[in-house]
């Protein structure tokens, strides 16, 4: 399984460490190597005294794949920056503080309770956005747009002088 | 304008969640990385590129984004039919400015353009494993050339597996 352990755990030098011992332990021949498919941090894809570097220096014909899903979702997240930017209003920012103003509150959940009664709808917590989990962004955003009349006339109805609140009222 | 950007937003990400749905499977999708890589950067461009100007480029890397006039104005984007009705909205109720009504429709177009800039930088779009790597998939094996294989062949002349195989007879194989 090539797992490391220690403080070094998340080097690259390590991590080739493991693999280098694995494919000896299985009398594996880097010319056999044809590929190696990682995630894109530095440690693993960088250029220089990377996982890959490593890999490279071993056999230059093996072809490393990076993690297109996570180019993805920095593709995303670029792009929302820019987005944001524009119109001074950052969704992502909106779903973090929403989640956070209401998780360790049962006062505001109870409040926003009866604004959901108010405005005729079910009950259902606000999601956490995880901004390095993929695209989470897309499921709190459902979310809360299925919850906005209410959660709209929370924000509205209440009063608060901390900022968090204050950038959700805006 | 939280409740258009939470629309705009909602059918965006959607663009980037067919595609990485898509290559999220336990089967190989090498294969396929190179077409998927170019639906989404061409689904990203046609939100804000002129069809006449897609029309005639064969990759998503051939797109000179320097060019300001192969964009489509930003007031003319298509935004979504939710999020230009709420923002139609808000701005004949008075709730947003005209000003306001312009910087949603720029932040649109950055929103792609940005992506697009992303996808042509980063994205392995011209790697020759991927590209050539279509004949991988069985129902198109019909389509690749003989370029595509003789590449791997090349690349993986040393490993063990390839001791004594005869080229000339791949490619009659290939050719059959």
């Amino acid at each position: 399984m090539c797992l490391t352990e220690g403080e070094d755990a998340g080097k690259a030098s390590k991590l080739f460490e493991a693999m280098e011992e694995s494919f000896e332990a299985d009398e594996i021949p880097w010319n056999n190597c044809a590929s190696l498919s990682v995630d894109n941090t530095n440690a693993m894809v960088g250029k220089q005294t990377s996982v890959a570097s490593r890999f490279l220096q071993k056999n230059p014909n093996i072809f490393i794949g990076g993690c297109p899903c996570h180019l993805a979702h920095i593709t995303a997240s670029h792009a929302n920056d820019a987005f944001s930017n524009a119109i001074s209003t950052n969704v992502e920012d909106v779903c973090i503080h929403c989640f956070y103003w209401f998780d360790q509150s049962t006062k505001r959940k109870g409040k926003l309770v009866d604004h959901y009664k108010f405005c005729d709808q079910d009950y259902q917590s606000v999601l956490k956005h995880i901004s390095v989990r993929w695209l989470s962004l897309e499921r709190c955003t459902v979310r809360i747009l299925k919850k906005y009349p209410s959660l709209k006339a929370y924000f509205l109805n209440e009063h608060f002088a901390d900022e968090r609140f204050r950038r959700l009222n805006r | 304008m939280l409740e258009p950007a939470l629309f705009f937003s909602q059918a965006a990400i959607s663009i980037f969640t067919n595609f990485n749905l898509l290559l999220q499977r336990e089967e190989p999708t090498v294969h396929i990385l190179k077409a998927s890589m170019e639906h989404l950067g061409k689904n990203l461009a046609t939100r804000i590129i002129k069809p006449t100007v897609l029309r005639g480029i064969s990759s998503i890397s051939d797109i000179d984004l320097t060019d300001e006039s192969i964009f489509i104005e930003p007031k003319s984007i298509f935004l979504g039919g939710t999020t230009k009705a709420t923002l139609n909205r808000l701005l004949s109720e008075g709730d947003i400015s005209q000003h306001k009504y312009d910087s949603f429709h720029k932040g649109a177009y950055l929103y792609f353009k940005d992506a697009l800039q992303y996808i042509q930088n980063k994205f392995p779009i011209k790697n020759e494993v991927i590209h050539n790597s279509v004949w991988v998939d069985v129902e198109k094996r019909g389509k690749p050339t003989w370029s595509n294989i003789e590449l791997f062949l090349l690349k993986n002349s040393n490993q063990t597996c390839m001791e004594g195989v005869n080229n000339d007879k791949v490619i009659e194989e290939f050719v059959d």
